[in-house]
């Protein structure tokens, strides 16, 4: 310190040190960046809500009538607002039918995707194509696609579907 | 040997005597630790008085290491560090030196050993030392830094620009609805048209994917004198990554034989389930499928994986989830 000339070593330290400490700083910089971008958590939301919509809708394509209860439960769960409602109202009825009929409903997603998303409203919409296969306690079992339309709302903080349709075909086509 | 030493040793003392000057004038090394560590300590926090003969003590047995980690063209100051190894048998003879004799037993704690030369180098060697973990925390900050930035950089969710990049993800539905018009219609009067399609807006294995979707169309539109329109009905990315995207498209189609009434819908239905047929079956079975006016419409389900290349977007594979 007196002598800094003699002391080569101590200036490469104080070097090393600098460098070191713009390193942490531009690490520190990208760091922040890559944790605040937007885009980053707009991202992580949609595929939260694919990831609830395909599961959603799974669920309300997946029952057993020897476990009709846990089964409806689950439908109620997954669902909010209307279609919610609607699931509670017709449940009596639907259970009646599903243990008459003694199938059991089994769903495979195929793909699927979000359309649009947003995340201040908490609405979304999800595009769910889905493999349905229905066992029945005769005959085999039969398989069909179903190409699914979802709307999904957060709920306190969760991802729920809040309508649910198939795609209607024809509406669109010109000939 | 003795000459060169010699030699070496008057070089030392010049340089030391030219930059040292006063603090360590040659009868240093007579001087006790207690007066000439205060000089040239001035500026170390801690050099007082009891420590000062343990760290001595220290301090000359690593003036033992030091002169390996440093560099070694050295004049001045630190040239009197490095000595305390070397000066042990010819600096006996060098009369500045004379004192440095009592290095060579360093270890012993009662002889302060070459207190002058030590004092200098306990400065940079405490200043080193924080320096030292001051660098080595800043590195590892760095470090972590960088590796949870790249994580967060490699992240699934943040590479995927579907959505999160509006204009790309629309272009992207658009070309896909483009391609979809272009690749899955079909006209027995035109069938130029199909194949100048499928050559210039496939690539890779959507090349074999789309001739076997399309094989029983071409076979029976000429008899069937069959017009297959398809249409992009509602579509959703999934994820576009650069130049690739991948999206999921549900379409009608539309089929209009002009062979004849009865035959007509039949063959549209099968047309359609050779280009989807499992999305066909869906369809059928979920009784999606209708005829209107004489056209017959089925819905189709699939994805489409698209590659942006030189400047378009081409079709690289076509799943229409076929078991």
């Amino acid at each position: 310190m007196t002598r800094p000339i003699a002391h080569p070593l101590l200036l490469a330290a104080v070097l090393l040190t600098l460098l070191a400490g713009s390193l942490a700083a531009w690490a520190g910089w990208s760091w922040y960046g890559a944790a605040h971008e937007d885009s980053g958590g707009y991202a992580a939301e949609r595929d939260e809500v694919l990831a609830a919509g395909e599961q959603a809708v799974q669920n309300l394509n997946t029952l057993d009538h020897r476990r009709l209860s846990g089964g409806l439960d689950l439908w109620e769960q997954s669902t909010t607002g209307e279609l919610h409602e609607q699931l509670v109202g017709g449940r009596a009825d639907f259970e009646k039918q599903v243990e008459q009929a003694k199938t059991v409903t089994t769903a495979r997603v195929l793909s699927g995707a979000v359309t649009e998303l947003d995340d201040r409203a908490g609405k979304a919409r999800v595009l769910i194509a889905l493999r349905v296969t229905v066992r029945a306690p005769e005959g085999e079992p039969s398989d069909k696609d179903s190409r699914m339309v979802g709307e999904l709302t957060r709920t306190a903080g969760d991802w729920k579907l809040s309508a649910l349709g198939q795609a209607p075909v024809g509406d669109t086509a010109t000939g | 040997m003795s000459t060169t030493r010699h030699h070496l040793n008057r070089q030392r003392r010049l340089s030391a005597a030219r930059t040292v000057r006063a603090e360590t004038p040659p009868t240093r090394s007579a001087a006790p630790a207690s007066t000439t560590a205060p000089g040239s300590l001035g500026t170390l926090p801690a050099p007082g008085a009891p420590g000062t003969e343990p760290e001595e003590a220290a301090d000359a047995r690593l003036r033992g290491e030091s002169p390996q980690a440093e560099p070694p063209p050295e004049p001045g100051g630190t040239r009197s560090e490095a000595e305390a190894p070397q000066g042990e048998e010819p600096q006996s003879k060098s009369k500045s030196k004379s004192g440095s004799e009592p290095e060579e037993p360093g270890p012993e704690p009662g002889k302060p050993a070459a207190p002058t030369a030590a004092a200098p180098t306990r400065t940079p060697r405490l200043l080193l030392a924080v320096l030292g973990i001051l660098t080595l925390l800043l590195g590892a900050f760095a470090g972590l830094g960088f590796s949870r930035s790249a994580a967060l950089e490699d992240d699934p969710a943040g590479r995927n620009t579907a959505l999160t990049d509006l204009a790309r993800t629309s272009e992207v539905k658009g070309k896909a609805g483009e391609l979809v018009g272009s690749l899955f219609s079909y006209d027995y009067a035109d069938p130029d048209k199909a194949a100048e399609a499928a050559a210039t807006l496939l690539t890779g294995k959507a090349v074999d994917q789309h001739r076997a979707l399309l094989a029983d169309v071409r076979a029976q539109a000429p008899k069937q004198k069959l017009v297959l329109t398809t249409t992009v009905t509602d579509s959703a990315v999934e994820r576009i990554e650069g130049d690739r995207a991948r999206v999921l498209v549900y379409a009608d189609q539309a089929g209009v034989s002009t062979a004849g009434g009865p035959a007509k819908s039949k063959p549209k239905k099968q047309s359609g389930k050779d280009e989807q047929p499992d999305a066909k079956d869906g369809k059928d079975a979920a009784g999606s499928d209708s005829t209107e006016g004489g056209a017959s419409y089925a819905g189709a389900v699939f994805t489409l994986d698209l590659l942006h290349k030189d400047g378009r977007w081409l079709v690289s594979g076509i799943d229409t989830f076929g078991s």
